[in-house]
């Protein structure tokens, strides 16, 4: 609101506003001298425009114009065009759906049940505690996400080996042990990514569940609604731009994860956790088929476009 | 709370049961209280496993794979990787790439971010959503296009070239959160400086607006490292998550970033894999996992 008024009024150039000086006469700009100052204005985004330009979009155009060819890093240095070769033998190959498939549990596993409930919960959980044991939980949890990813990584594969800490608290507690990175490597690197990533919903659900005025949750326990009606009917409405905002931003993150997959499993055993940034990291650079590997990350760039201007309708009000 | 409870009508037994109530809502809101204490204390001991181990394997002589208490307590896993080769020069050169994709950031979007704040534009709407567009893109996408193009136009293997993407990766985002912290400072401090500096001549529309950059950046610039060097800088998540691009992108051994402890870090990792575990790899794992912890 403030900035609105504030541009308009520096906009408008100011011949009225500088009172400490006499007043100029007020002349309108002619036109090339509005265009001269316009891009005077406009020369420091310059800078980023180049920037952005050589190095994101131009990527994103290559990356278009690859996966219209059969590019390899070996052999013929030339690039043919095949059309939608690429993506036709995407489509019938049967690792593609695989990495497609793992994609989406590990998408909906780790961000959409994990890091979103336990964020959510932690942030409702951290309201009640006592101060003592509210800023030890935090900081742990945020300790864990700002480490290195790779660190991260490493710290996991550990975590979940045979010999590991898990299986160690596994017969502790008498509980059945599995070898996790070996029977459920994608229910390990989910862990591992709900472990790392959970801190970033906990800080979206803590700003949210501190911006419900008190007196709501105050009349309606007055009222008499239990706890979980509370939640469903105040809390959660309350807070649902949040949600909306949180998930998305999760879900895009979660899509690329690549380093955390990388280090722990390598997408294996076998193929039992190639989500498609390994599926594509394989194709393009193991298999050397720079184009089909490209064809790949251009399907994934298009589903996180899509999300992405998801995002942006959630957004809306605030550019 | 209570008292609000006390001084409705409608529910004849509860003004009846006043101090009852009363009492037992305290305690009830006490246990309750202990009980959320209990989880969370669970949830966090869940958080802190493996960061533990890390903690005790790296001054741990004999580390394993579980939680033990060091024995015997030594510094002996950090000295062994202390060295120009494994540590500092890796550390060094991960230092310049980050510092020079910081500054780049930083410098790039508070230029950009100025004007946006400031001035409107028929530009700015288009510009600012695919802004927030680009934040959402997953970059982990155009590894490989990136890789092609890198080669193509020569900047594959060196410095300035990873510094230049590693400093666009973080731009978009960067530019967002500058330009939203510009519309929080208020206009009057900008202005003062402004009239000050402006008085000294009747300089030309275009001349004076320009200055105004300048003033107000000077002004302000402590204020707005601020939020814009989290953006840019660590997230260290972020960063060294990009060292694996770095695989792709650096590929020699002169340039060096900390890609090389990535690459022992997968070793020792590998190793373990194998069943095989020298314990000095593993604890170089963990040592170089505390360095990761410290830096972040």
């Amino acid at each position: 609101m403030g900035e609105l008024t504030v541009t308009t009024a520096v906009s408008r150039g100011g011949a009225g506003r500088r009172g400490t000086r006499p007043p100029r006469p007020s002349r309108p700009p002619s036109p090339t001298a509005r265009a001269r100052r316009s891009l005077l204005r406009g020369l420091p985004v310059l800078p980023a425009v180049v920037l952005l330009l050589l190095f994101l979009a131009g990527p994103i155009a290559y990356c278009v114009y690859y996966a219209f060819t059969d590019m390899r890093l070996t052999g013929a240095s030339g690039a043919r065009f095949v059309g939608f070769d690429n993506f036709t033998k995407a489509f019938g190959d049967p690792d593609f759906f695989n990495a497609v498939w793992l994609t989406l549990v590990f998408t909906v596993v780790s961000s959409i049940i994990g890091q979103n409930t336990l964020g959510l919960a932690l942030a409702a959980l951290l309201q009640k505690a006592s101060g003592a044991v509210r800023s030890a939980a935090a900081t742990v949890v945020l300790a864990a996400w700002v480490i290195p990813e790779v660190v991260a990584a490493y710290l996991l594969y550990v975590f979940f080996r045979r010999e590991g800490e898990l299986n160690a608290i596994l017969s502790f507690l008498h509980l059945p042990q599995q070898n996790w990175l070996y029977t459920l490597p994608i229910l390990a690197v989910s862990l591992a990514n709900v472990w790392r990533g959970t801190a970033f919903s906990m800080l979206v659900y803590s700003a949210a569940l501190r911006e419900i005025p008190q007196e709501i949750t105050e009349a309606a326990e007055v009222d008499g609604t239990g706890r979980w009606q509370r939640l469903w009917h105040i809390t959660l409405p309350m807070i649902r731009r949040s949600i909306g905002t949180n998930l998305m931003l999760n879900t895009l993150q979660t899509l690329s994860v690549f380093g955390l997959i990388f280090v722990m499993t390598r997408g294996g055993p076998g193929d039992k956790s190639q989500t498609l940034p390994l599926y594509m990291y394989e194709q393009a650079f193991q298999n050397s088929l720079i184009g089909y590997g490209t064809a790949v990350a251009l399907m994934l760039l298009v589903v996180g476009a899509l999300f992405s201007v998801l995002y942006l309708r959630l957004l809306r009000t605030e550019v | 709370m209570a008292v609000i409870t006390g001084s409705r009508t409608t529910p004849p037994p509860r003004t009846r049961r006043g101090p009852a109530l009363r009492a037992r809502q305290r305690s009830r809101r006490r246990s309750e209280r202990a009980v959320v204490n209990a989880v969370l204390l669970l949830l966090a001991l869940c958080f802190l496993a493996p960061l533990l181990w890390l903690l005790l394997a790296s001054v741990n002589g004999t580390a394993g794979l579980r939680i033990t208490a060091p024995d015997p307590w030594t510094l002996g896993n950090f000295r062994e990787v202390l060295t120009t080769d494994i540590t500092f020069l890796p550390m060094l050169n991960g230092l310049i790439l980050c510092g020079g994709a910081t500054a780049l950031c930083v410098v790039a979007s508070v230029l950009a971010a100025y004007p946006l704040s400031r001035y409107e534009s028929r530009f700015k709407r288009p510009f600012l959503l695919t802004i927030l567009f680009a934040t959402g893109l997953p970059i982990t996408a155009v590894m490989v296009p990136v890789y092609g193009m890198f080669v193509q136009v020569n900047l594959i293997d060196t410095m300035y070239g990873t510094i230049l993407f590693l400093g666009t990766s973080s731009l978009p985002f960067a530019i967002w959160l500058t330009k939203n912290f510009m519309d929080g400072v208020p206009l009057v401090l900008e202005e003062a400086a402004w009239t000050d500096g402006a008085s000294g001549g009747a300089a030309a529309d275009v001349a004076r607006s320009d200055r105004r950059d300048d003033l107000h950046l000077h002004h302000d610039v402590g204020k707005l490292l601020r939020p814009v060097l989290p953006a840019a800088l660590p997230r260290p998540t972020a960063r060294v998550g990009q060292h694996l691009h770095l695989l792709r992108l650096t590929r020699n051994g002169a340039v060096r970033p900390a890609r090389r402890l990535l690459h022992a870090l997968l070793d020792a990792r590998d190793h373990a894999l194998c069943g095989d575990v020298p314990p000095d790899r593993r604890q170089f794992g963990a040592r170089w996992s505390t360095q990761g912890l410290t830096k972040g």
